[in-house]
């Protein structure tokens, strides 16, 4: 072939046919045809090469390969044949479009799936279907998918907005993004609402649903600055008990995130609204802290177990927001962290919700073992008797949260090997048991990272921030053991 | 990726405490210089708290090890009222090591006022990870008091309090010092080797520090 072009075309040419058709045999004989077909004059193009191709085909075989390209990606050929209303007894077409080079088929019959031989013809032929015909195909295509096999419901969406039609593509890139969100693939979820939200006006419910769904998906993706923003633009400037919530959601990732000013200021105005309120400075956040710890010393653990439906939802809400504020807090900045656990561990013990209290106590455990080896008995009674309250073995949060809490007690009370082993299987069962729990995980890996520093375990030390910080340009110089 | 998801706080944890020993063991003091500047500008218009605390533990050991005590000392100055005045110190942990912190840099100036001050502040503290520190300070004090005798013993006893606390990092660096100074081995340099550690010398001084002459010592003694 290449001597039959250098006698046919000059040089010049024949360079031109190597490069545009990538050394593709088929681009390259159907480059070489246009060159032959007498355009002299005209510039050798792949795109124009293929047109001409498709142009030279049956009516209803260069509709089916219309559809196919514009179906995007493997289809079945059932839909492609609905698509161009062509009648599917004997395949017609379909063979030629094949031995033409032009499509790929995995298997004989109606059931098979079809696209297109290679992503250049897909985009050529796509690009030159218009208007209302390009329109037509992706509706009838979104059709007869739709009906068929409803679950893949981004692809219909696609096809949806392929035909103009907003509303209901919108619906099902909404249905898409719940299932993805289900599969746990947060960050797709996060993509398929954004779209959402950026295809049309929604009405103000409308548009707060979808933007909390959104920031949930940020947030479980660990994309916490993000999430925060999204709740924010959610709650708006209302006043409402939604807003509220929204807010207190905003408030914890944007501390993680390293905004801590922003963080702070909203747990403060949202502590306000439940009547509470953040240590005005950190040696007012000191003292609260001896006077609470005082009160908990003479009350001591007791509580009387009562049902979370028994309690008032104020109270519930208040220490779910004492919860956030000290997980905020406490790596931060631990004294005012330390004063918003004791009280988030009084209000948990005086509502007698056992979950609450498993939860404050593992994390007073935590605490308790920032003061020191002194405190190693009451860290260990804690974490006892959280574990004790804990004992379900259908809560999988409340027994990573114990191991966690377990493996930054350890840390505090200069025991690294039990701070890594903690760590690592606190991690394990966030990762494998708890949609979501991000900042949860990220906890474990510092702290049996941590552990690693101090146990001199400088390749695993290394692998770990590895994995984590993904620096290539900085990784590739670090501790050569790592491989 | 922990930057990739705009998780500073993370990301900040695994590179100011700890993370500089990666590059260090790699004698990549440059890199490990590198890492800390991404996350320093996080925490830059943000009240003193934790991460600028453990960005201060990264600064000053990387100083170290490049042989800048003096630098180290006047960073370790320059914020040890903060990390007061943040309450930091009333954790535990983190008092113990930035005494222990303080008084390997000023071990590594020549200080040894402040490195005995901060010894005594460490002995009174009854955690067994507080005693091994200040037994290592105690051994580069006697070294420096020229009263060698004592020193070996002292090393030893902080390895082995090191040890027996989970700090081997620590451990392994006061065992290095003695096998240095007195001989009786090769074991621990072999297992620097192992951990990947280009320059034990220079990890020895940002870990055990103060023992300056010993190459002259173990000419002439």
């Amino acid at each position: 072939m290449q001597r039959n072009c250098s006698d046919t075309f000059g040089r010049t040419r024949q360079k031109r046919i190597a490069r545009e058709s990538g050394g593709l045999p088929f681009f390259i004989y159907e480059l070489a045809r246009q060159a032959q077909s007498g355009l002299e004059g005209r510039t050798l193009d792949l795109p124009d090469a293929l047109w001409m191709r498709t142009e030279k085909l049956p009516v209803s075989s260069r509709r089916l390969l219309e559809a196919i390209a514009l179906a995007g990606q493997p289809v079945a050929l059932k839909h492609v044949y609905r698509a161009t209303e062509i009648d599917p007894t004997g395949l017609p077409g379909i063979e030629e479009l094949r031995i033409g080079n032009l499509i790929r088929r995995s298997c004989p019959g109606l059931d098979a799936t079809v696209e297109s031989f290679h992503d250049r013809i897909r985009e050529t032929v796509g690009a030159r279907v218009g208007g209302e015909e390009r329109r037509g195909y992706h509706r009838a295509l979104a059709r007869s998918v739709e009906s068929e096999c409803g679950d893949d419901f981004e692809l219909v969406a696609n096809h949806y907005l392929g035909a103009g039609e907003v509303d209901r593509a919108a619906t099902f890139l909404e249905k898409a993004a719940v299932q993805v969100s289900a599969a746990l693939a947060f960050d797709r979820a996060a993509r398929l609402y954004r779209q959402v939200l950026e295809l049309q006006h929604f009405d103000a419910p409308d548009e707060r649903r979808l933007r909390r769904e959104l920031a949930e998906a940020l947030g479980k993706a660990g994309r916490g600055a993000s999430a925060a923003i999204e709740y924010l633009t959610a709650a708006g400037d209302r006043d409402d008990e939604e807003a509220f919530r929204l807010r207190e959601r905003a408030a914890y990732p944007f501390c993680v995130s390293g905004l801590i000013d922003e963080g702070r200021q909203i747990f403060g105005s949202v502590l306000q609204h439940l009547g509470l309120k953040l240590p005005s400075s950190r040696r007012a956040a000191l003292i609260g802290l001896l006077l609470r710890r005082l009160w908990l010393t003479i009350r001591g653990l007791r509580f009387r177990r009562t049902e979370e439906r028994r309690v008032p939802r104020k109270e519930l809400d208040r220490i779910d927001l004492l919860w956030s504020v000290t997980g905020g807090l406490t790596m931060i900045d631990p004294i005012p962290g330390a004063q918003c656990q004791v009280q988030h561990l009084l209000l948990s013990l005086r509502s007698g919700e056992p979950s609450r209290i498993t939860r404050a106590m593992a994390w007073e455990a935590t605490h308790a073992s920032m003061l020191g080896t002194a405190y190693k008995a009451r860290v260990a009674r804690l974490l006892a008797e959280a574990s004790a309250l804990a004992d379900d073995p259908g809560e999988p949060y409340a027994r990573g949260l114990i191991k966690l809490s377990g493996c930054v007690a350890a840390f505090f009370l200069a025991d690294p090997p039990r701070c890594r082993e903690l760590g690592d299987e606190a991690a394990a069962i966030f990762r494998d048991h708890c949609a979501g729990a991000a900042r949860e995980l990220d906890q474990c890996n510092a702290f049996a990272y941590w552990a690693c520093y101090y146990l001199r375990d400088l390749p695993e030390l290394a692998r770990r921030q590895a994995g984590f910080l993904g620096w290539p340009e900085i990784e590739e110089r670090a501790c050569p053991s790592r491989s | 990726m922990a930057r990739d998801r705009g998780a500073r706080l993370p990301e900040s944890q695994l590179t100011a405490f700890g993370g500089p020993f990666v590059w260090l063991a790699n004698d990549d003091p440059a890199a490990a210089w590198e890492a800390v500047v991404r996350v320093d500008p996080y925490w830059e218009h943000v009240e003193y708290q934790v991460y600028h605390y453990t960005l201060l533990t990264a600064r000053t050991q990387i100083l170290l090890y490049e042989g800048r005590a003096a630098e180290a000392v006047a960073e370790m100055n320059r914020e040890w009222a903060s990390v007061d005045r943040a309450l930091l110190l009333h954790v535990e942990l983190v008092k113990i090591y930035m005494l222990f912190l303080r008084a390997r840099c000023a071990l590594a100036n020549g200080g040894i006022q402040q490195a005995t001050h901060d010894c005594k502040a460490l002995e009174r503290i009854r955690a067994p990870f507080a005693a091994a520190c200040a037994k290592q300070i105690s051994a580069a004090l006697a070294w420096r008091a020229g009263k060698r005798e004592s020193v070996r013993g002292l090393l030893d006893n902080a390895a082995q309090q090191f040890a027996e606390a989970g700090f081997l990092f620590f451990a392994h660096s006061a065992a290095w010092r003695r096998e240095q100074l007195f001989g009786g081995g090769t074991s621990e340099s072999e297992w620097m080797a192992a951990q990947g550690v280009r320059n034990p010398e220079a990890m020895a001084q940002v870990n055990a520090p103060g023992f300056g002459n010993y190459i002259l010592h173990s000419l002439f003694c």
